[in-house]
């Protein structure tokens, strides 16, 4: 016979498919329960945005949620409105839309009886749930994944140098003279990229947007120089919550807060913080975009450890 | 918490060799949503062989006149394929008919599996019974994208009479593999990391641990091993079908030509429709003006492959 547990694959866990209000949008969620009773923490996974969906990069998110649940930790994984099953258009904000998908997302899993969250959010995904958990009460920790925490730029987006050097840079002109098969794979893709681009001159107005869609993705409130989301991050800091971040040594969103001064000094001062402070976990090599399956195995094991350790931990009262 | 929750699975006798025909074949642990004028509705298919996670999408104010099962493709491929497929489903379920997605065993939401192409094929083969079951929707169809195309073309063996669409397909399975090995050398030379084992080293590491890692994606070696042995020409059998080919700018369209000749002789009535996006786009820094480009390209490409389906049925839905 064939029974709900077993449906969602396992006799440890159970999956349940979830479509919450967001807004105008329509996001979409999974939620992993354990079979036993749930513990009171519940595990939120953001994905990094465009591109993804629910499951994350080699089903990373789905992995973590169905180990967890196998220790009693319930979870729920979500497409930010415009990605995966989710409805509308992804915009890259800081407030709005994206801050809204999660805080629909954490209040649905506050519905299913959890009293405190675990948020884990991968690249872009952890700045709204630290938008979103710093105007709340019930956010027990968070671990932001090579969070984007000085955009390039400064300014929201990456300047012209920047995307230059994006293509143009000493490895890749190393490769593009040592080997020939990428040197005939890159020379083809400028090719490719020099034929859009004049098409898209020739055919179109720079003014000329299609309708419903930004002309850049914004991010948000005019931003200066320096680290985002400071005010909401020392908030949570202050309020004796774990804030890890996590980082690969050869991360660019690693690099952009080491060359900035201002956002480097902004972020020691969080880690001295009392009561608890900034938590820094570097792992050598690239952990941005989750391009490494012994990393993300790593990861996995960080993240099912700190839920974990929060559990076991007494609610404040 | 959910716009709408679907019922759960009933209890049912599942039979070894996929659902038998008095099986309720409604998703597990569903939920329900209307998207657009779309009626959505994402859960999970109980099979002896682990659940699938599927999402259907059909019209809200009428029964489908048809259904269309995606066979996505696999890996980086997959994650900008999402959106893209997502779109589509939502295109043709607002002109009468049901679209149904799914995730292949082992991968994103649906149960762990060991994956081969047969295994991904009868993967497809229940999502298309289910769908039918679920819509009462006569006739069907396939769409394979990227590496999917062998799968769909292998499922529509089963399925004489359904229209085949194929998006940038692969033609042979051992040189979408080597591109994709390729692709690490690429991708390792952008991360400035260091250089990745070579296509030998990685082979030998696939036969002796059973898998290996390509860009943070577990690739199975039942899954290369039964891929690398397929080609497009060889799956479909000499009978008279209606083939869309959708090829996109890159190196698998090279091979169009001569599979459309080929097919043809076979006696099928092959259209061809390329399509201005690359196969890889992952490599290019974008902008808004490309971004648009690109938006273009993909509505062309959904609205193409919506009429041509609608006149391969000859009804306009």
């Amino acid at each position: 016979m064939s029974t709900p547990a077993q449906v969602a694959s396992s006799d440890t866990f159970l999956e349940t498919a979830l479509y919450l209000r967001s807004g105008t949008e329509t996001v979409f969620a999974v939620y992993t329960s354990p079979v036993s009773s749930p513990t009171d923490l519940g595990v939120l996974l953001a994905h990094s945005g465009p591109n993804n969906f629910s499951a994350h990069r080699n089903g990373v998110w789905t992995s973590i949620s169905r180990r967890l649940a196998r220790e009693g930790i319930p979870s729920l994984r979500f497409d930010f409105a415009g990605t995966g099953e989710s409805s509308g258009e992804f915009v890259l904000r800081l407030d709005g839309q994206p801050v809204a998908d999660a805080t629909a997302a954490m209040d649905a899993l506050r519905a299913t009886g959890c009293r405190r969250l675990l948020v884990v959010g991968s690249c872009f995904g952890g700045i709204p749930g630290v938008v979103a958990g710093a105007a709340r009460g019930d956010v027990a920790g968070m671990i932001l994944v090579s969070p984007p925490l000085v955009l390039p730029g400064a300014g929201g987006m990456a300047s012209f140098l920047e995307r230059l050097r994006e293509v143009i840079n000493r490895p890749t002109l190393r490769t593009v003279a040592t080997n020939r098969e990428y040197r005939r794979w890159f020379f083809a893709r400028l090719a490719s990229l020099a034929w859009t681009r004049a098409t898209v001159l020739l055919s179109r107005p720079a003014s000329r947007i299609p309708a419903g869609r930004t002309a850049e993705p914004s991010a948000g409130p005019r931003l200066g120089r320096g680290l985002l989301i400071e005010s909401e991050l020392a908030r949570l800091v202050m309020t004796g919550n774990h804030i890890e971040l996590v980082f690969g040594t050869s991360d660019d969103n690693l690099a952009r807060i080491d060359s900035d001064a201002e956002t480097s000094r902004a972020l020691r001062r969080l880690r001295d913080r009392r009561p608890t402070g900034l938590v820094w976990t570097i792992f050598d090599g690239a952990v941005h975009g989750l391009e490494d399956v012994a990393l993300q195995e790593q990861l996995i094991r960080l993240i099912t450890g700190l839920a974990r350790d929060l559990m076991g931990r007494p609610q404040p009262p | 918490m959910a716009a709408s929750r679907g019922k759960r699975q009933a209890d049912a006798t599942v039979e070894p060799g996929g659902p038998p025909a008095s099986v309720d074949l409604s998703l597990a642990n569903s939920a329900r949503a209307v998207v657009g004028g779309v009626l959505e509705e994402a859960g999970f298919l109980a099979r002896p062989d682990g659940a699938l996670f599927v999402v259907l999408h059909r019209p809200v104010d009428r029964p489908p006149s048809g259904s269309l099962t995606v066979c996505g493709s696999l890996f980086a491929e997959q994650h900008n394929d999402y959106r893209r497929e997502v779109r589509l489903a939502r295109m043709l379920a607002s002109v009468g008919l049901a679209v149904a997605r799914f995730h292949y065993r082992g991968l994103g939401n649906s149960a762990p599996a060991s994956a081969s192409l047969d295994a991904f094929t009868r993967d497809a083969l229940d999502v298309t019974l289910a769908a039918r079951r679920l819509t009462s929707a006569r006739p069907v169809a396939f769409l394979g994208a990227g590496v999917g195309s062998l799968v769909a073309s292998q499922a529509c063996l089963d399925h004489p009479d359904a229209p085949l669409l194929l998006w940038k397909p692969v033609l042979d399975g051992a040189q979408y593999f080597r591109d994709l090995f390729r692709a690490r050398l690429i991708a390792a030379t952008r991360a400035r990391a260091p250089r990745p084992p070579t296509t030998a080293e990685l082979l030998a590491t696939l036969v002796k641990q059973g898998h290996v890692d390509v860009m943070g994606f577990t690739v199975a070696a039942s899954l290369h091993d039964s891929l690398v042995a397929a080609r497009l020409t060889e799956t479909l059998p000499r009978q008279p079908r209606r083939i869309l080919l959708q090829p996109f700018r890159g190196a698998r369209a090279a091979g169009v030509e001569r599979l459309v000749t080929d097919w043809r002789a076979r006696g099928c009535l092959v259209d061809v429709q390329p399509v201005k996006l690359v196969e890889d786009p992952w490599f290019i820094p974008d902008g808004a003006a490309v971004r648009a480009s690109v938006h273009d390209a993909e509505e062309q490409l959904m609205a193409d492959a919506r009429d041509w389906l609608l006149s391969s049925w000859g009804n306009g839905g």
